[in-house]
């Protein structure tokens, strides 16, 4: 698997029209994934580092150049078909955790494998097994306001990978946590590549970077190999 | 997404708001309840009627003056006059009309309304009808003679004073004693009772056991009609007519059409002075009048089930901007457009379901409320429950698709955003 290409980003820009202001969000980014990378996003607020993200997660389409994911141009994807590979290809992990408040832990970890359409009980066994992997598995029945920050996003990237995604896209992670459950939530990922998952993530801080084996920099909607 | 969880989706979406959820159906509930009530009034009713104008016998034609209406309203003094200058049916018209191939037995009857208080001994009863008859009523309208006996000629040819009376006239004059044999005071007469009929009940509030029949003959006789008023028109003879079997209703009456046209010299150009009155007629004003309740029910469902469709377009609206960042993060996991769709669609027909399920106790309790508290009988039949619910359901799913459509639309990133 090594040394395959994941996805392939051309001359990607994003534009931003807001009334008569332009906002050049990404100005021609090239970057490529193989599968099994463990990749550091860096670089300042604004620059572009979300936006990026959001283009390779499919939740945003770019406003130019070719997105090639396993292969395929992503231009030509309908939307049925974004939601498919969102479902199954992508885990998404968000600073804020996003998790539907009303409903439980687990039947939030469940909801990708609802709508690929899971039954029940398969379902529910799947989503058990996945809380326990990052350490849940008794706090499986509290709501997203009874966990801690630090649950809240184990619980998250429970929910990116149950339906056995490849790429996990996490967009500062940590930002929302203390310096101690942030290491913890990085050892869930450093763990999470060696077996051999491919991993997106942007941070701030270097310390955080530093698990990642490659990292990097974003400027003004461009990024620049630093390692 | 499976149909299941389909249901429990919009289930826990509902379950959040359930004070708001149940407000919102108050017009769906609020429409079926009208429908069904009414719907369960009118069908009471309606196996009432029927029951009581099969009494009148589907094959039996009433000869009398005037035609029969349920509004009496239009019967201006001009209607009166007309009446009151119409020639009085006879005995002999009933023998000739009993001739006809096409009539098989007539019973001619003689209401008598100026009769007030009878009285045996020293009880006293106000009874709701007398009237005149010969034994063959007994063979056209349905009622029997259920103790003693029937009239027979020499009662009517003899002009004598006997009587035979309803049940509720043998309880209440006699208490425990035997009527049989008995002479009751009518109007200044002494009648001697020879029988009592079979017992049928009320009929909307008319205690028809309340009743006194004597001898044709002796009624004419005794009771004449007086000169003014409304009874000048009313008393006086009507014939039924049984129709002969192998005959229609319909050729029964023309048949006695040309004979009393005949009989009283009316020319081509001239109307009837008579009316020929049937159970159908009966029924088809009826059936007119109940279908214009119903017209008018409906009409008030619907406007009822429109508001209330609005009110829960209004609500799933709001429901949907509440939910516009649950819409992203479903969006983000992998929901297809259809299933944000078909979300909120199922929460709008599980709205309004609840609300016509609601409703349909509501109306009930109300239906089962008229039916303890007035004459009025109700039913409930089971095409009302289905429509209701159907209808409550289809009201969801018409006003939930614009919301239902607007969720499924947005941007997974704009809806993610959203704070
Ligand atoms: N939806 C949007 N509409 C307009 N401008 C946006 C939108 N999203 C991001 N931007 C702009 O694009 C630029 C890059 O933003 P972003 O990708 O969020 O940066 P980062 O994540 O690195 O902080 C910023 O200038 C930001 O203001
Ligand atoms: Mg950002």
């Amino acid at each position: 698997m090594k040394n395959k290409t994941i996805l392939k980003l051309e001359n990607i820009h994003k534009v931003y029209r807001m009334g008569e202001v332009e906002i050049h969000a990404l100005r021609g980014v090239n970057l490529e994934v193989h599968y099994g990378d463990y990749i550091a996003l860096m670089g300042p607020s604004g620059s572009g580092k979300s936006t990026l993200m959001h283009i390779i997660g499919f939740l945003d389409r770019p406003t130019s150049g070719r997105y090639l994911f396993e292969g395929s141009e992503v231009q030509a994807f309908d939307d049925e078909s974004l939601a498919n590979i969102r479902n199954r290809k992508i885990g998404f992990v968000f600073q804020f955790f996003n998790l539907i408040p009303r409903i439980n832990a687990l039947q939030n970890v469940e909801l990708p494998l609802m709508y690929m359409g899971m039954p029940a009980k398969e379902r529910r066994k799947t989503a058990y097994e996945m809380l326990e992997k990052v350490g849940l598995g008794k706090r499986g029945s509290h709501r997203p306001t009874e966990l801690s920050g630090g649950e809240n996003q184990r619980v998250a990237i429970a929910r990116a990978l149950v339906t056995g995604t490849n790429l996990v896209l996490a967009d500062e992670p940590t930002g929302n946590l203390d310096t101690k459950t942030g290491e913890e939530i990085m050892e869930i990922f450093n763990r999470l590549n060696h077996e051999g998952k491919t991993i997106i993530v942007v941070t701030h801080d270097p310390e955080i970077a530093k698990h990642a084996r490659k990292t990097y920099r974003m400027k003004d909607g461009l990024i620049e190999e630093s390692q | 997404m499976k149909f299941y969880d389909l249901i429990y989706t919009s289930f826990h979406g509902l379950r959040t708001h359930k004070l708001r959820s149940v407000l919102t159906t108050l017009g769906i509930i609020i429409g079926v309840a009208t429908v069904i009530t009414m719907v369960a009034i009118i069908e009471g009713v309606n196996a009432f009627v029927y029951r009581a104008f099969g009494g009148v016998g589907s094959d039996v034609i009433y000869v009398q003056k005037w035609k029969w209406a349920f509004f009496v309203g239009s019967r201006d003094r001009e209607w009166w006059r007309k009446m009151a200058k119409r020639e009085d049916l006879t005995i002999e018209d009933a023998r000739a009309i009993e001739n006809l191939k096409s009539i098989s037995k007539v019973a001619p009857t003689y209401p008598v309304f100026s009769v007030g208080e009878v009285r045996y001994k020293n009880k006293t009863l106000n009874v709701n009808d007398v009237a005149g008859i010969t034994g063959d009523y007994f063979f056209v309208s349905g009622r029997t003679v259920e103790e003693g006996r029937s009239f027979v000629d020499a009662d009517n040819d003899f002009k004598r004073k006997v009587c035979i009376i309803g049940p509720f006239v043998a309880e209440n004059l006699f208490d425990k004693e035997n009527p049989m044999g008995k002479e009751i005071i009518i109007g200044r007469h002494r009648f001697t009772v020879v029988g009592i009929t079979d017992k049928k009940g009320e009929l909307l509030g008319n205690n028809l056991d309340n009743v006194i029949f004597i001898p044709l003959k002796t009624a004419l006789l005794y009771f004449k009609p007086p000169v003014r008023g409304w009874r000048g028109v009313f008393q006086s003879l009507q014939i039924a007519a049984k129709v002969e079997k192998g005959f229609t209703v319909e050729q029964a009456k023309q048949d006695i059409r040309k004979l009393l046209r005949k009989r009283r010299n009316l020319f081509f150009n001239q109307e009837d002075d008579f009316a020929l009155n049937t159970q159908e007629m009966l029924l088809s004003m009826y059936k007119n009048l109940t279908m214009g309740i119903f017209f008018a029910m409906v009409g008030i469902a619907s406007l009822a089930l429109i508001v209330g469709g609005i009110g829960i377009m209004n609500i799933m609206l709001v429901s949907v901007s509440e939910r516009t960042k649950e819409i992203g993060i479903r969006m983000a996991v992998g929901a297809k457009r259809r299933d944000i769709l078909m979300q909120f669609l199922s929460e709008a027909v599980f709205l309004t379901g609840v609300g016509g399920v609601l409703g349909l106790f509501l109306g009930a309790g109300l239906a089962k409320i008229v039916d303890i508290l007035t004459p009025l009988p109700s039913h409930i039949p089971v095409w009302s429950i289905l429509i209701a619910i159907g209808f409550s359901m289809i009201v969801g799913l018409f006003f939930g698709i614009y919301p239902a459509t607007k969720a499924s639309k947005l941007d997974p990133i704009e809806a993610l955003r959203y704070e």
